[in-house]
Order: C-alpha cells, then sequence, then structure tokens
C-alpha cells in the first residue's frame, strides 16, 4: 500500500471505467442468443435481450404454442378465471423481432454451443439462456408417475392438468374430501398449495359446504402460513370442528406427508401409515430443475447452481439459467423472481456480448399475492441486492415483509385488486 | 521515515477513495435495471395496465421522490405494499426512478368509462377540483387516465386523514372537500379522470 505506483494506480482506474459501464459500441451485432423455454423468465429474458440490444438475434424455443401462467391458475381451479384468461401467445415477442420457434429442444451441446430440436434443426449460438421450470421426482410417492397424473392431477403446471383438477372438483358430490399433498422444500411458488386450498374453499362454501379439504403435509410449516390460518379462520371456519380446511403438518414424531397412492381405490397413505380416502386427489411431487437442465448438465443434483450477478452457469460457460430451475437464494421460485432474474440475466447477457464483464450492479424483485377468499388477499414482498461477499441475493435490510397481521378489511380488498393488477401488469411486461 | 509512510498511505488511500475507487462506488443500479422491478405492478414503462395499481410514467419528478418518500416514512402515506417496496430504494435510486419514469411519455389505461357519470364527474371537477389540479403536466398526471378503481381508493385515503394533522394548506383544502363529496359523486369523478387522456 505504502508503494502504491502510478502503474497501479492506472490499473484500478481501468477497472474502475469498466465497471461504471461506459456506453460501448455495439458490438453485439451478429451475435446470437437463443432461449429455451417460454415461461415467465425465458419470454422476459428474450424480449429483453432484444431490447437491450436490438443488434443480437434472439431465438425463443418453446415446447408449446401458447403458455398457461401457473400464477392465477388456483382461481381457475376455484372456478373464478376461466383456463384460456392464463393462456399467453408469443405474437407480442415475434413482432418485436425475436424469434419463435415452437419445438422439443432434444440435445445441448456447451462445447460447441449448439442446440438441436426433435423437429431436426440446429441452433448454434453464442449465449443460450435456460429457463427450463420444474420437472417432479414422482418417484419419492409410491404408485405415482405420470400417467396416474391423468387420473390425480399434480396441476403443479398450468394447462389440461388445472382444467382437469376443476373438473373433478365440479362433479364431486357435496360432502366429499379434497386432499392436497404439498410438496417439500425447495419448490415452485411455496404459497401455492396453500392458495389452492383457499380457492377451493371458496368454491366449496358457495356450492358444496358439506364438503371437506384435508391438507397432508410434510413439512411443518409453510410460507405465509400466519396469514393463512388467520384467513382460513376469518372465512373457513379454520379450528372448528366445521372447518373448510384441514391442515396437518408433520413433527419428527409423526410425518403426515404422502407416500403412496393408490389410484384405483382413491386413498393416500401418510409417511405414518395413516390410509385417508379421497373423492379428489392433488398430490404436488417433489420438484427437480425442468429436463433441458439436465440435458446439458448444468445441474448439481436436481438444481442449477449460477453466477448470481449474470446467472451465467457455474458448470457451463455461456449457458445461463433462470427461474425455479436455478438456485437464486435467496431469492423464492415464484413467477416475479423470474421475470426479475431474467432483466438482470438480460442485461448481462448483452454486457457480456458487447465485451464487458457482466451487466452492471442487478437490482431484483419479488412480490407475491395470494387470494385467500372474496375481498381477501394477502402478499409478500422483498427487494434484494447482490451480497457477491456471501454470493447471496439478500432481502434490502428493513424492506418487504408480509401483509401486516391487522391489516383492515379494506387493505385486504385492495390486495386483491393489486393482485390482478400485477398480473395484468406483469403479461404486459413479459408477452407484451 | 515511519511518518512519511504513514502519509503516503493515506494519500494512497485518498487517491483511490477519491478518483480511482470513486466511480466504482457510485457504480450502483442503472435506472432501467432499478426501474425494472417497478413495471410488474406498474405495467411497462409505467403506464399500468389496470385494474388497480396505478400508472406512474411521466410524473413530475418531485411528486414522484415526495410520494416514495413519504411511503418509507412511519405514519406517511397509506399504502397496502408500498411501504415495504419503498424501503428497498435510497434517495439516489429514488432520484434515478423519479427521472426514469417521468421521461417515459403517459398513456391513459384502457377501461370502461361510465360516459354519464363522467359528465357529472366533470362538472364537480370544474367546481371543485380544478382550480388546483388544473396543469396537465404537474399533478393532473396523478389523475387524468388512471385506473378508476385507484382513483377510488385514492380519494378515500384521503377523505379518511384528520384535518387538523394536515400541515398543506391545500391538501387540507382538498380533504375537507372529499369528506363531503358523497360515494356516487367520487365515483362520477373517477369515471370523469378515468375518460381522459
Amino acid at each position: 500500500m505504502t508503494n502504491f505506483s502510478r502503474r497501479d494506480f492506472m490499473k484500478v482506474s481501468a477497472t474502475a471505467a469498466a465497471a461504471a459501464g461506459f456506453p460501448a459500441i455495439a458490438l453485439g451485432g451478429g451475435k446470437k442468443v437463443v432461449v429455451v423455454g417460454g415461461g415467465t423468465g425465458g419470454a422476459t429474458a428474450a424480449k429483453y435481450i432484444k431490447m437491450l440490444d436490438p443488434n443480437i438475434d434472439v431465438t425463443l424455443i418453446e415446447m408449446n404454442k401458447s403458455y398457461h401462467t401457473c400464477y392465477m391458475s388456483n382461481e381457475v381451479i376455484g372456478g373464478k378465471r376461466k383456463l384460456k384468461d392464463i393462456e399467453h401467445g408469443y405474437e407480442g415477442l415475434k413482432k418485436r423481432g425475436i424469434r419463435v420457434v415452437i419445438d422439443t429442444v432434444t440435445g445441448i451441446d456447451p462445447s460447441a454451443k449448439k442446440i438441436t430440436t426433435k423437429g431436426g434443426s440446429t441452433f448454434a449460438y453464442d449465449r443460450a439462456v435456460l429457463s427450463p421450470g420444474i420437472d417432479f421426482k414422482y418417484e419419492g410417492i409410491e404408485g405415482y408417475d405420470a400417467k396416474v397424473a391423468e387420473k390425480i392431477p399434480h396441476a403443479w403446471k398450468a394447462g389440461p392438468q388445472t382444467a382437469l383438477l376443476r373438473k373433478q372438483l365440479e362433479s364431486m358430490k357435496d360432502g366429499g374430501t379434497v386432499i392436497i399433498a404439498p410438496p417439500t422444500n425447495p419448490f415452485r411458488c411455496p404459497p401455492g398449495p396453500y392458495e389452492r386450498a383457499s380457492q377451493i374453499a371458496m368454491y366449496l362454501q358457495a356450492k358444496k359446504p358439506k364438503s371437506k379439504i384435508i391438507i397432508l403435509d410434510r413439512k411443518p410449516k409453510f410460507s405465509k402460513q400466519g396469514l393463512f390460518i388467520q384467513g382460513w379462520k376469518d372465512l373457513y371456519g379454520y379450528g372448528t370442528a366445521n372447518s373448510l380446511i384441514e391442515w396437518h403438518g408433520s413433527t419428527k414424531a409423526q410425518s403426515n406427508g404422502v407416500a403412496e397412492v393408490d389410484a384405483a381405490g382413491m386413498t393416500v397413505t401418510t409417511d405414518s401409515l395413516n390410509t385417508v380416502k379421497g373423492d379428489v386427489i392433488n398430490v404436488i411431487p417433489a420438484q427437480k430443475a425442468g429436463k433441458v437442465a439436465f440435458m446439458a448438465g448444468v445441474n448439481e443434483k436436481d438444481w442449477c447452481p449460477v453466477n448470481k450477478k449474470t446467472f451465467e452457469s457455474t458448470i457451463h460457460k455461456n449457458i445461463h439459467v433462470i427461474g425455479d430451475a436455478s438456485v437464486a437464494s435467496k431469492m423464492p421460485k415464484s413467477g416475479y423472481s423470474a421475470n426479475s432474474q431474467a432483466k438482470v440475466c438480460a442485461a448481462a447477457v448483452v454486457g457480456m456480448l458487447n465485451g464487458k464483464a457482466d451487466g452492471g450492479t442487478p437490482s431484483y424483485v419479488n412480490t407475491c399475492y395470494s387470494i385467500v377468499g372474496k375481498d381477501y388477499g394477502i402478499s409478500v414482498a422483498a427487494v434484494y441486492r447482490l451480497n457477491e461477499a456471501k454470493n447471496l441475493i439478500g432481502k434490502v435490510k428493513g424492506s418487504g415483509g408480509l401483509t401486516p397481521k391487522n391489516a383492515s378489511a379494506e387493505a385486504r380488498r385492495r390486495e386483491v385488486e393489486y393482485a390482478y393488477s400485477w398480473y395484468n401488469n406483469i403479461m404486459a411486461d413479459i408477452f407484451g | 521515515m515511519e511518518q512519511k509512510n504513514k502519509y503516503r498511505a493515506i494519500k494512497a488511500a485518498l487517491l483511490i477513495s477519491c478518483v480511482g475507487f470513486a466511480p466504482m462506488a457510485l457504480a450502483g443500479a442503472s435506472a432501467q435495471m432499478l426501474a425494472g422491478s417497478c413495471v410488474g405492478c406498474h405495467g411497462p414503462d409505467g403506464n399500468s395496465v389496470g385494474p388497480a395499481s396505478p400508472s406512474i410514467s411521466a410524473m413530475a419528478k418531485d411528486n414522484f421522490v415526495d410520494i416514495m418518500k413519504s411511503y418509507k416514512t412511519e405514519g406517511g402515506r397509506f399504502s397496502t405494499i408500498m411501504g415495504r417496496i419503498s424501503k428497498g430504494y435510497d434517495d439516489k435510486e429514488i432520484d434515478l426512478l423519479a427521472d426514469y419514469f417521468g421521461a417515459k411519455k403517459s398513456m391513459a389505461t384502457k377501461q370502461k368509462v361510465d360516459k354519464k357519470m363522467a359528465k357529472k364527474g366533470a362538472k364537480i371537477h370544474k367546481k371543485s377540483c380544478k382550480k388546483c389540479h388544473a396543469d396537465p403536466k404537474e399533478d393532473d398526471i396523478m389523475l387524468n387516465g388512471q385506473p378508476k378503481a385507484y382513483l377510488m381508493n385514492a380519494m378515500d385515503d384521503f377523505s379518511g386523514l384528520d384535518v387538523s394533522k394536515i400541515a398543506s394548506k391545500d391538501v387540507k383544502k382538498m380533504v375537507k372537500k372529499l369528506k363531503k363529496l358523497k360515494t356516487a359523486d367520487r365515483k362520477a369523478l373517477a369515471n370523469y379522470y378515468a375518460s381522459q387522456k
């Protein structure tokens, strides 16, 4: 330090200037980015990369013609929305000059930087962004697999499964039992199973009030638990003999997680060997990153480790992983997280293709609304910054948190309005 | 010698902090990066699709900054979620966001408007509000073309305030007027402002 030379000083200055992000010449021209997965993360990344640098050639490969958002799908299950209300196409992205390819990816070669599809096409990339979402670990539950899921839906990827669960609830008799088996951590949308129970309870209360929802949970606690329980008490008689919802969490001594499904007998058996009969059964298996992540070999066990500033895989260079499949702790696996990560990733991809080290200082956000009943919304929010020393996306001190327990009825009513506002606006942000 | 070394060390440190590292310390998240976190709820370029979260495009800077800072303050502007979100941004970042959204073109939220109510609302506006809410570049941005539900919520919040605790004379006047307005009149006003571009 005492011999701080002029040469060292120049070095520091140069680094600082690079970090400050001087306007770069558009080196991105002719560069190719291929995004795999047209869900929340992938569609956002494709759009933002193209917006930030129109000279980059952006291709989005997605296996389905349209995307059904998992968020708000509980309203389809509850009967408030139709499936088409959560369906979004890719016309908006095409208009922006993004090449949208409807095809299934069959191979990713990180060293050749090539992606192949079922349709027989090969796509070369300078940088790839994978947003593969989730896949299910069916093997954790005896008697349950993708085939059985056509009778006992997980409905944890929105679409036909969502419609199936809704149909089953509609045909169920009054006085029936609905079983919901939430997965173990970590999984997509932590408050989702409990919002689902709430939405189903709202439907049953109006149409089939003698019915009951039994939640068999392998976890000892769950997301927004205090607020959900309060809502269930306020709306569905939780804790009384006539409660529409029963939650059976687990302790060290007794696990109420579902270990086995008998599709023919319509029963589930828990780890503690209790067998429960249901008229409608919704089993949500434990999860892992989507298939594409395993194809590319960017996974470490079930999920994909990334540099949290750029979302570049720590396993393979030039491949970025965002959304539910990535390890982006401490952000939850949510739609808004995926959208926010996609923007940080897009800035990094554009920066890196333009000769910079990254996309500048990132900022991330998550807001997650749950609609517990009519005019009864709750939320959790956080603003995040990167803590490079700890390699964590940490909450800005003092920011975020839950809806206060003593929120007024008017505030809860507004949270439903804002949940809908979030949905409409983020759809415009992603697909518009 | 030791003294000299110390001096050099201080000088070097100063050099780093003033010249070398200063841009690094200042290189926080860009306005665009920060704004990415707002548009999920407030819409592309801060123009809300509705039904309730307001558009934040083209706002006067002072207004934007004041509102954000008020959200951060205990007992400040009422909110469901903005109190929790605003605490994630420091003064410099709020400034950047104000400039960013302030430069965006305002677009009216597409929504159904009751023409009869809007007509009634126009009369109420002329009689009771226009005197202050007249400059389309300033505070009217918070009214014209905003979602009806937002306008109703805002009127509800203002009319619930304790007049004796309001510092601003103008706000005091407005709150007094709002308290006298019936729900139907507020609905008329909301329809009128929602119908404006």
